[in-house]
């Protein structure tokens, strides 16, 4: 009776394994697919042909499990087969589309909602999308406002989008001396991501490069001089500045001394999503005068008058915002200002 | 024609079509619009007259000095709390006298408006309800169940909690009001940055020295979900008006064992007080920093805070809110986990086996880690069964001691939650071998461990995850249980 009792135990845990397994199995090729019909989106953005071969390399499957991925991907008609060229059906191109997005906006609500740092969102973001539904990521969507581009500076596709890829060059090939905005940080591999990234460098912001070679080039970002490699230059896309800064003179927030007065010019670019949008709200908009009041300990924070209102700023933030030193200004044109 | 043929779905990719076309600066410029808008409605209805009140410029000043608007805040916290615990004496001895006490409130009466009070009418509630079920002729054990379990755990829980509750929240309201709390968040931001966490979790934390499951839900206003859930788990460090009680008896115990009593008695359990109180802020300053950088790792969010002008305060609203709001919700699910512990108390008092109430069997069960602890069986049962509310911990602790064989000749009733004296709990507590080191030991017990059943509830409600529940209930207790590990060890090896 007793060993009756322990043997069907044993087998019932023995199923309940041999189910999970089984499950978790599925779950994992079903997330390769998915895995490769991003590929194949990525590749055909970047004007590549498509092959079996090429996507099973990047991947790094071998021949028989990447046969397996296609074989499913051809079940569900998602692609279709030509010789060795895969090329996707309208529910396949759905289905990237979808992942693309979900990617990139679970990407945007890591960093820019949560606050987490970018070189680590994108191994999330990778567990996550599989699972995400069309219509929670369309709540999402209206959650971060309607972003157009996520942290890494890529084009977040609307639901029923078509595939275009930016107009943006790799630094590498960049001309000497002309001041470009940072439109994209490749996000793999993390190490270079992380290198990138600690040299100033993230989308919106505005660097020169000074100097090259043909192994590295020099830059600069802010006042401070960096080299890269040419092939982490390839990681980073640039475009012509959008916007020339004006002859005014700017300098950050954080650089008023207690008591002095200016007035905002912009709300840096490099600033985005919801801490954008909270600046803006609380009425930090271009023209603004502003004055600061008082610091605290160490001055980790200043207390600011802005439209009759005091608000407190940490450092970081009051870094984010331009403005232009008024005392310069005489006061007709202040209270002028104030209309602007 | 065609425009009747469009349904809603066309519409909503048109304009999902025309939203991929908008730029970056819209958002900056519709917002600017807005403002500049509202500035020309300003401009031409408003006038501002020029004289107005530079005071509130210099009381800035002093307040959020550098240099002594740090004092100023000690100042102005350990005055709201010495009201709190001052004022909440005479109303807790009324409620505990109307529901509680033999006698009821005749002993108040007599102590406090100097009227002896009629035999007829000195009944607490909880007489009357015995009397009550001697009426209806209920079976014993039902009796002892729903008065001396249930009905006494819920008494005492409303007698200790509520007073100090009534007195804390309205002062916490009043200073909320009168616009300085977002002047300390902004005095104690240099802390909390370098902690990784946010400047307005300083609110929070004050408003967990009131009730931490009201603290917890006060993180609502903390828009970073990294930074908030941080808030939450370090919620519990703060020590509450529920643990005030217990902190207090035991630096009267001190007072009294070490010190002869006597005079000293009052400011060595004010001491004891602000000693907890400064470590727990130690500790959850600790605690925020080791957080921030290992599981809740990430950048610090936007610190924006607005600092309103000073205002007087609305003092019926500041009542009301205070009262119903904050007191009343936290009280009435106070109430709720309160229950299921009055049947626990009374289970383990009064179920006996073989001839030993049941929880003398996990007493001794719990003696070799307590003793480990420097505390011992008697103190950690009562923690377990006090979980849902931290008050009853002084009083179970008495109950359970009184189970102890060879305490039996005490004019106190076993097998419920009883008040004592703070001599007569000195005296119980030398009798059972405890020491300084089991003092010490059980004010670190009391500031670190699980947070109150309340709070547990209210953080799982706020973060609506099992994990982050098991976390900030369990890190605490873990940390509490190592810590008087280590200070009984070292006391042992010591002396």
């Amino acid at each position: 009776m007793t060993t009756f009792a322990i043997c069907s135990l044993l087998v019932a845990v023995w199923l309940m394994l041999a189910v999970w397994a089984m499950q978790r199995g599925r779950r994992r090729y079903r997330e390769q697919q998915d895995d490769a019909l991003k590929l194949i989106a990525s590749l055909k953005l970047e004007n590549h042909v498509p092959t079996v071969s090429r996507v099973g390399g990047i991947m790094g499957q071998s021949p028989d499990r990447m046969m397996r991925i296609i074989d499913g991907l051809l079940e569900q008609h998602w692609v279709n087969l030509n010789d060795d060229r895969l090329s996707f059906t309208d529910t396949g191109r759905e289905r990237a589309l979808h992942l693309l997005r979900a990617h990139r906006l679970l990407e945007t609500q890591m960093v820019y909602d949560a606050g987490m740092p970018l070189d680590q969102v994108h191994q999330h973001a990778d567990r996550q999308e599989h699972r995400i539904t069309q219509e929670q990521l369309d709540q999402l969507n209206e959650h971060l406002g309607f972003p157009a581009y996520d942290p890494h500076g890529d084009p977040i596709p609307a639901a029923n989008a078509l595939l275009t890829s930016s107009h943006s060059i790799p630094l590498s090939q960049w001309e000497i001396g002309k001041p470009a905005t940072v439109v994209h940080v490749e996000d793999e591999p993390p190490a270079a991501l992380r290198k990138v990234l600690a040299m100033g460098i993230s989308p919106g912001q505005t660097i020169t490069v000074t100097d090259r070679d043909e192994k590295r080039l020099t830059i600069q970002v802010d006042e401070t001089q960096h080299t890269m490699s040419n092939t982490l230059a390839l990681g980073v896309r640039v475009r012509d500045m959008t916007e020339q800064p004006s002859v005014v003179v700017v300098q950050p927030l954080s650089t008023l001394e207690v008591g002095q007065t200016g007035r905002i010019v912009a709300i840096s670019s490099t600033c985005q999503g919801f801490q954008r949008r909270r600046l803006l709200d609380l009425g930090l908009t271009p023209g603004t005068l502003i004055t600061a009041q008082f610091g605290n300990l160490g001055r980790s924070a200043t207390a600011y008058k802005v439209r009759h209102t005091l608000i407190a700023l940490r450092q970081e933030q009051a870094r984010q915002i331009l403005i232009q030193d008024t005392s310069t200004i005489d006061t007709e044109s202040k209270t002028l200002s104030h209309v602007i | 024609m065609s425009e009747q043929s469009l349904t809603p779905r066309d519409y909503l990719s048109q304009i999902d079509s025309l939203r991929q076309g908008i730029d970056d600066s819209f958002r900056d410029e519709l917002v600017g619009e807005i403002y500049t808008h509202a500035t020309m409605v300003t401009d031409a209805t408003v006038t501002e007259k020029d004289n107005g009140p530079a005071w509130d410029e210099k009381l800035d000043w002093l307040l959020t000095h550098p240099v002594w608007g740090w004092p100023l805040m000690i100042f102005i916290f350990a005055g709201v709390f010495w009201l709190t615990v001052a004022g909440a004496n005479v109303p807790s001895a009324f409620l505990a006298g109307l529901l509680i006490e033999e006698g009821g409130l005749r002993e108040w009466m007599s102590e406090y408006i100097g009227w002896a009070m009629p035999a007829a009418l000195s009944y607490s509630g909880y007489e009357l309800l015995h009397m009550l079920m001697d009426l209806i002729h209920s079976p014993e054990w039902l009796a002892s169940l729903l008065v001396d379990g249930i009905y006494l755990c819920v008494a005492w829980v409303v007698s200790v909690m509520l007073p100090p509750m009534a007195i804390f929240f309205p002062l916490f309201t009043l200073l909320e009001d009168l616009g300085y709390l977002p002047r300390i968040a902004f005095n104690m931001d240099p802390l909390f940055k370098k902690s990784g966490a946010h400047g307005k979790q300083a609110l929070t934390m004050a408003m967990g020295f009131g009730c931490n499951a009201a603290g917890v839900t006060a993180c609502r206003i903390i828009d970073s979900p990294r930074e908030k859930l941080i808030a939450i788990i370090t919620n519990n460090f703060m020590i509450c008006n529920g643990r005030f009680p217990t902190v207090i008896a035991i630096g009267a115990i001190i007072a009294s064992t070490q010190l002869g009593g006597g005079a000293w008695a009052g400011t060595v359990a004010a001491l004891t007080v602000i000693a907890v109180v400064g470590i727990g802020v130690v500790v959850m300053f600790g605690v925020n920093f080791v957080l921030s950088r290992s599981v809740l790792r990430g950048q610090s969010s936007t610190f924006t805070l607005e600092l309103p002008p000073y205002r007087k305060p609305a003092i019926l609203r500041i009542i009301y809110t205070s009262l119903i709001d904050r007191t009343m919700f936290v009280l009435a699910r106070a109430c709720v986990v309160a229950a299921p512990a009055g049947i626990a108390i009374w289970a383990v008092a009064n179920i006996n086996v073989a001839d030993q109430p049941i929880g003398l069997y996990i007493m001794q069960f719990l003696e070799p880690l307590g003793w480990l602890m420097g505390l011992s069986g008697v103190i950690l049962l009562a923690y377990i069964i006090a979980i849902p509310a931290n008050e009853i911990v002084v009083p179970t602790v008495v109950m359970l001691i009184l189970l102890l064989p060879g305490m039996g000749e005490t004019s106190l009733q076993a097998g419920r939650m009883v008040e004592v004296g703070n001599d007569q709990l000195a005296q119980m507590f030398t009798a059972q071998g405890w020491n300084l080191m089991t003092c010490v030991c059980f004010l670190t017990f009391v500031l670190l461990h699980n947070p109150c059943g309340t709070t547990i509830w209210t953080i799982w409600k706020e973060t609506n995850s099992w994990k982050w529940t098991a976390v900030a209930t369990l890190m605490p207790v873990v940390m509490g249980i190592a810590a008087c590990i280590l200070i009984a060890t070292t006391w042992r090896l010591l002396a």
